[in-house]
């Protein structure tokens, strides 16, 4: 059966006239509440499972002693490609110091194009 | 829990420790000398070049002797320098002043590459020939040739 627009009108002007007489059930509120804690519980739980884990996780030696390895891996790693760096550029710079102390023209600048030396 | 964060705080004491410890190795191992020395330049071109102690020594005195040299050669560059520029401030024309002092320098700038080039082939002569060969190279293209290796844009695009 279609609606038609004659009983769409009747449906919401029957809608608008429509009014709860009933009173909600004692303790709805509290209903709520309660619900409501029960699944910010249900969340901390999974905080817990998952810290849970983590313990069981560490409390195998195995597991610990490769946490450690893996964090003590990571940081020759990283020491040693910042340590590589830091002597490129310090290598860089006593070249260039050399040839700066060898070089009588090293403090002769070239003019720029705005005739800024 | 206690446990757990005592783990934790090893791995990343552990970490930390290693961290330093890679730093320190690979950033101070290639150079030997005290970091406080007087010319640590000096220090760096025994590293780079593989220089013995008795080849680091006549090189380090072949360095003392050139030094006043290469600082007089300074001083009379920036006086010729003065002088040019004392003259163009004046003119705007080139004067047959402006043409000697221009002569001057070329004169000059010959006189110290020559005392430089003459520096570096003694130096590179102390050292082992392999050694030498590249230092002299090296010198000689970021000194006397590093001038002359002007390119001109439209020779940049032809070499493509």
């Amino acid at each position: 059966m279609k609606p038609t627009d004659e009983n769409s009108d009747k449906l919401s002007e029957r809608l608008q006239g429509w009014r709860v007489n009933e009173k909600l059930p004692p303790r709805t509120a509290d209903e709520v509440w309660r619900r409501i804690a029960l699944t910010q519980t249900q969340s901390d739980s999974a905080l817990v499972i998952l810290l849970k884990r983590i313990q069981r996780a560490f409390s195998r030696p195995a597991f610990a002693g490769m946490y450690v390895a893996v964090l003590v891996i990571v940081g020759t790693v990283a020491g040693s490609l910042v340590g590589s760096a830091r002597s490129e550029r310090q290598r860089d710079e006593l070249a260039a110091r050399y040839l700066a102390s060898v070089n009588p023209y090293k403090n002769v600048s070239v003019p720029t194009s705005d005739g800024h030396r | 829990m206690r446990k757990i964060i005592s783990i934790f705080l090893i791995g990343l004491v552990a970490a930390v420790l290693a961290f330093a410890g890679a730093l320190r190795f690979y950033g101070v191992s290639h150079h030997h000398g005290p970091p406080d020395q007087a010319f640590p330049e000096l220090d760096w071109l025994k590293q780079e070049f593989k220089l013995s102690d008795a080849e680091f020594t006549r090189i380090q005195s072949l360095h003392d002797d050139y030094m006043p040299r290469c600082e007089s050669m300074c001083k009379l560059i920036d006086q010729k320098s003065a002088e040019i520029e004392q003259l163009l401030a004046r003119t705007n024309s080139l004067t047959p002043e402006v043409e000697q002092k221009l002569r001057e320098s070329a004169d000059l700038r010959l006189e110290c590459e020559e005392t430089m080039l003459r520096h570096f082939v003694a130096v590179a002569n102390s050292m082992p020939p392999d050694q030498g060969k590249r230092y002299l190279q090296w010198t000689a293209e970021n000194t006397v040739l590093a001038h002359s290796k002007h390119r001109h844009p439209a020779s940049n695009q032809e070499g493509r």
